[in-house]
């Protein structure tokens, strides 16, 4: 390592939140690391405390109450994947924790990490999208919850505060009717960035006609993104699969529109269009 | 460097956690790796400093029964915890089941994979006797090995899982 630091690593949230009150400016949280080790080595952060927060047993458990699940925020992909609750329920967002990196990533890195970094190309983070995520974030004596497509504002970058904790997320269920599904494209299977990842979550009504649908994007623009605008236009249309295959060129096109033409661009468009209308098939086809 | 940092802030810590069955003190720098820990402190090679980044598996441990990359772990994260490496595999010279198998199937090449394949493949075994050929392989997913000798591994896996299990049987009968 070519840094130095001191390592803390406090015994309660309320500790945690005292040391991040006076030093949050000057440290760093440590997770699950994978991301954050790897920025040591490389020297692009150099904080002066690490405030290890790996063993918080108040931020450690999935709570169900009435309308949502809380999940706390260092449940790793592991304990996660492994929740009966949690795969029961979000049947997407499980799929996405069972493609991060390897193993011995998914046994140590959290759901809460993987907000906090804020890379485009989180795993997941489309999945929580589809089910309305907000965040919980704390600091001394203050909660706020704060909408996970807010919170991440551009690539690595969100509007958490030097003070403030994310101490759980909150997702909305949704209705046993819903097929979910996820789907990736990257290099290989284990241990590779998506370069294109989904999250589509849809309901049919009793005439067999589009009455909700939700389509969430990474890797392909600074943040994650839900395609409401195409969203909305499908509803009450009925799920043929012309109708997929232009839904997925429209989704490409919505997508390019908004972050323009680029080295990318002649790869990824086509990409698009072929992970919705995979995803589109999975949740209308059967 | 952190000029402005006071020294005593860069104190030594003092962990202790249990190394392959014994109970073990050590004094650490905050920012030292658990892999260097071990390498550095403990004399335990087995374990490699592949990528240092956490995607070759090389340095796979075994830490509270999971298996995790040692360059992604601090040193001090290890306090309190259990830790197992390739070294505590065998017992009194007597090879393990899957250090036997991989000798018997070929699932040793270079050997620079080999710790952390043997450490994903004993957390695995672990947790479930029986593994299907399939979760074998997601296990072993986070190790690679660029000799590419893939399938040998996964086989040594299948037949030390299976031979584990069959003496596990017969010692139960024999009671």
């Amino acid at each position: 390592m070519r840094i130095n630091f001191k390592y803390l690593r406090p015994h309660s949230l309320n500790e945690c939140l005292a040391v991040l009150a006076t030093h949050g400016d000057e440290s760093a949280i440590l997770a699950g690391g994978t991301d954050l080790m790897i920025s040591f080595r490389s020297g692009s952060r150099t904080p002066r405390f690490v405030l290890d927060i790996s063993r918080l047993s108040e931020i450690r458990s999935v709570e169900q109450h009435a309308e949502v699940i809380k999940i706390g925020a260092i449940l790793t992909y592991s304990e996660l994947i492994a929740h009966p609750l949690i795969v029961k329920t979000f049947p997407a967002l499980s799929a996405a924790m069972s493609c991060v990196g390897s193993l011995q990533i998914r046994n140590v890195g959290t759901l809460g990490g993987n907000i906090a970094n804020s890379s485009p190309a989180a795993d997941s983070i489309p999945p929580m999208m589809i089910h309305d995520a907000q965040v919980m974030i704390q600091k001394v004596n203050s909660v706020r919850i704060e909408k996970l497509e807010r919170l991440i504002v551009a690539p690595y970058s969100n509007t958490l505060e030097p003070d403030e904790l994310i101490t759980g997320i909150i997702l909305k269920p949704v209705e046993t009717a819903y097929k979910q599904s996820y789907r990736r494209i990257a290099r290989r299977k284990s241990l590779s960035i998506a370069r294109v990842n989904m999250a589509v979550s849809a309901k049919l009504d009793a005439e067999g006609l589009i009455e909700d649908v939700r389509i969430s994007v990474g890797s392909v623009a600074p943040t994650p993104l839900r395609i409401k605008k195409v969203e909305d236009s499908l509803i009450g249309l009925k799920p043929e699969s012309k109708f997929i295959k232009e839904t997925g060129e429209l989704v490409a096109r919505h997508i390019v529109d908004l972050v323009g033409v680029r080295h990318s661009t002649e790869y990824k468009r086509p990409a698009i269009a072929g992970l919705v209308i995979k995803c589109l098939e999975d949740v209308f086809i059967d | 460097m952190n000029q402005e940092i006071p020294q005593d802030e860069l104190a030594d810590l003092e962990i202790s956690f249990t190394l392959n069955g014994s109970q073990v003190r050590v004094s650490i720098k905050p920012w030292e790796t658990a892999l260097d820990t071990i390498r550095n402190k403990f004399g335990l090679t087995g374990a490699k400093e592949g990528c240092g980044i956490g995607e070759c598996g090389a340095c796979t441990i075994v830490m509270d029964g999971k298996a995790v990359n040692g360059c992604l772990v601090l040193a001090a994260q290890l306090d309190g915890r259990t830790v197992e490496t390739v070294e505590g595999l065998s017992s009194n010279g007597t090879l393990d089941y899957l250090q036997k198998a991989f000798l018997d199937k070929g699932g040793v090449q270079c050997g620079f994979c080999t710790p952390g394949m043997l450490m994903s493949a004993k957390a695995l075994l672990d947790e479930c006797d029986q593994p299907s050929k399939d979760r074998i392989t997601n296990a072993l997913s986070g190790n690679l090995c660029r000799c590419a000798g893939y399938v040998q591994i996964i086989d040594a896996v299948e037949d030390a899982a299976l031979i584990k299990s069959k003496d596990a049987e017969n010692q139960a009968v024999n009671r």
